[in-house]
């Protein structure tokens, strides 16, 4: 090779990088020079063999995580992602428990699986469940007697208030000669009647729905916590089992090397 | 604005990304992942490190996007990045980059990709290249190596070359040059002849 600008229009002749009037001189030079004809044949070759290097195949490229957004969670983001399903579930639960409460449904989750009642029906049965359950539970299960009894109360309020209206009407219809259809505020005493137990019948309600409320809540939570507590222990099973494994390996590579170490002094 | 997205110039889909329109981002994305990734992987030498450094890159560029003026092209932006962060990388894990067969290729992988009526010698004996190119381009200086990888993998001219590393032109060259120079050295010494494998359009993508 000769001066520092002819290997320059080497490399500009090597990448077809010259001016054509450079390349020109240079085809000249290399008519004349054997030692450059061989380094640019030389050197081609070098770069053919470049071309054998291929990356690999890589299928987790950016565009293949996102969906809309350009912007690649880590895998670590990833994961996160998925915590919030759980908000999701409780959420839905909650729904859930609401719509019930308001349907006087009792929906519970626990030792004996799924149970779905309407209130008034079952309300005999959760007091023989509460003779079987653990004292530690049996203030939460006398709570929700409580509420089916009140439950069972309303409907019999309810009956009574029926028939008192109607035992009112029959009273006043020959009285005043009005059709029942009249019922305003004439009658103070039976509006302010009325007006009482659709407010107790209000306050009952409300106190029942949190008292469910409490209810599913609490038992969700200790679900999640279960659930947590088995997602960890299995992931614990998971780490010591590839920390096994993985020291397994370590030892056979280990043995091998000792074997092949002794294997090359045998000849010695 | 009617145009395909995948009609449209870089230039077009920066402007349009700029303006917020995450479709044309994400047609960059596409359109530029893979270069990015061959070039973190060449110059790093390792899939997973050039799968996390080509995800940042297009992190960083995401975020950057409003920042960049057209000085460049959009192309030579991104490489610029790619690069610094392989910089970074390298500094960090104080790590030289690992030669390595390309993981994960299997020949049935090769087989696939390889132009029909290739015999199973050749698809090993390029197997082979492979993995010898990887280890003779891991031996030269870091800055030789990135100059022949922008040359001969990516296309870029020695004046793309020199604006991206921020060294003049006759510096390029003589990179070029003496990287090549030891390269020839060390794969004359591993004995491999190329497969005559066909010379594709210069760039690879």
């Amino acid at each position: 090779m000769c001066t520092d600008s002819l290997r320059d229009s080497l490399v500009g002749f090597l990448y077809g990088e010259l001016t054509t009037e450079d390349r020109r001189a240079f085809d000249a030079h290399l008519r004349t020079c054997g030692p450059c004809r061989v380094e640019v044949a030389e050197l081609r070759a070098v770069r053919d063999d470049l071309l054998g290097w291929a990356p690999p195949e890589c299928r987790e490229l950016p565009s293949s995580w996102t969906a809309g957004v350009a912007v690649a969670p880590a895998p670590m983001d990833r994961l996160r992602a998925w915590a919030p399903a759980f908000g999701l579930a409780a959420a839905a639960m909650l729904v859930l428990a609401v719509s019930a409460a308001i349907a006087n449904l009792e929906v519970r989750y626990d030792a004996e699986g799924l149970v779905v009642r309407t209130g008034r029906a079952a309300a005999p049965a959760p007091v023989q469940e509460t003779t079987a359950l653990a004292p530690a539970a049996a203030a939460r299960q006398a709570q929700s007697v409580t509420a089916q009894d009140l439950a069972a109360v309303t409907a019999a309020d309810l009956a009574a208030l029926e028939a008192r209206l109607l035992q009112t009407f029959a009273d006043d219809a020959p009285r005043a000669g009005l059709q029942p259809v009249g019922l305003t505020s004439d009658n103070p005493q039976l509006s302010r009647e009325v007006r009482r137990l659709i407010e107790e019948s209000e306050r009952r309600t409300r106190q029942e729905m949190a008292a469910r409320f409490l209810d599913i809540v609490s038992d969700f939570e200790g679900h999640r916590r279960a659930d947590m507590l088995r997602v960890q222990q299995v992931l614990g099973q998971v780490q010591s089992r590839t920390g096994a494994e993985m020291a397994q390996t370590r030892d056979a590579v280990n043995r091998l090397l000792l074997v092949s170490q002794n294997q090359g002094q045998e000849p010695r | 604005m009617s145009q395909e997205i995948g009609k449209r110039t870089d230039e077009e889909l920066v402007d349009a990304a700029q303006r917020g329109d995450e479709d044309s981002f994400n047609e960059l994305v596409r359109r530029w992942e893979r270069p990015i990734f061959a070039l973190a992987y060449r110059v790093l030498g390792r899939e997973e490190d050039a799968r996390d450094v080509c995800q940042e890159t297009f992190l960083r560029a995401y975020r950057a996007l409003r920042g960049f003026k057209g000085q460049a092209k959009f192309s030579s932006w991104l490489y610029r990045i790619t690069l610094n962060l392989c910089r970074d990388w390298m500094r960090r894990a104080r790590r030289t980059p690992v030669s390595q067969v390309p993981e994960g290729m299997e020949l049935s992988d090769l087989a696939g990709e390889a132009p029909d009526a290739v015999s199973v010698e050749d698809l090993v004996a390029r197997r082979e290249m492979s993995a010898a190119v990887s280890k003779v381009m891991a031996m030269l200086p870091e800055e030789q190596r990135t100059a022949i990888i922008l040359k001969e993998y990516h296309g870029l001219t020695f004046q793309e070359i020199a604006d991206m590393l921020g060294c003049p032109l006759s510096t390029v060259k003589t990179r070029l040059y003496q990287g090549l120079t030891v390269l020839r050295r060390n794969l004359q010494r591993q004995n491999l002849h190329a497969v005559a494998a066909p010379r594709p359009a210069a760039l690879e993508t």
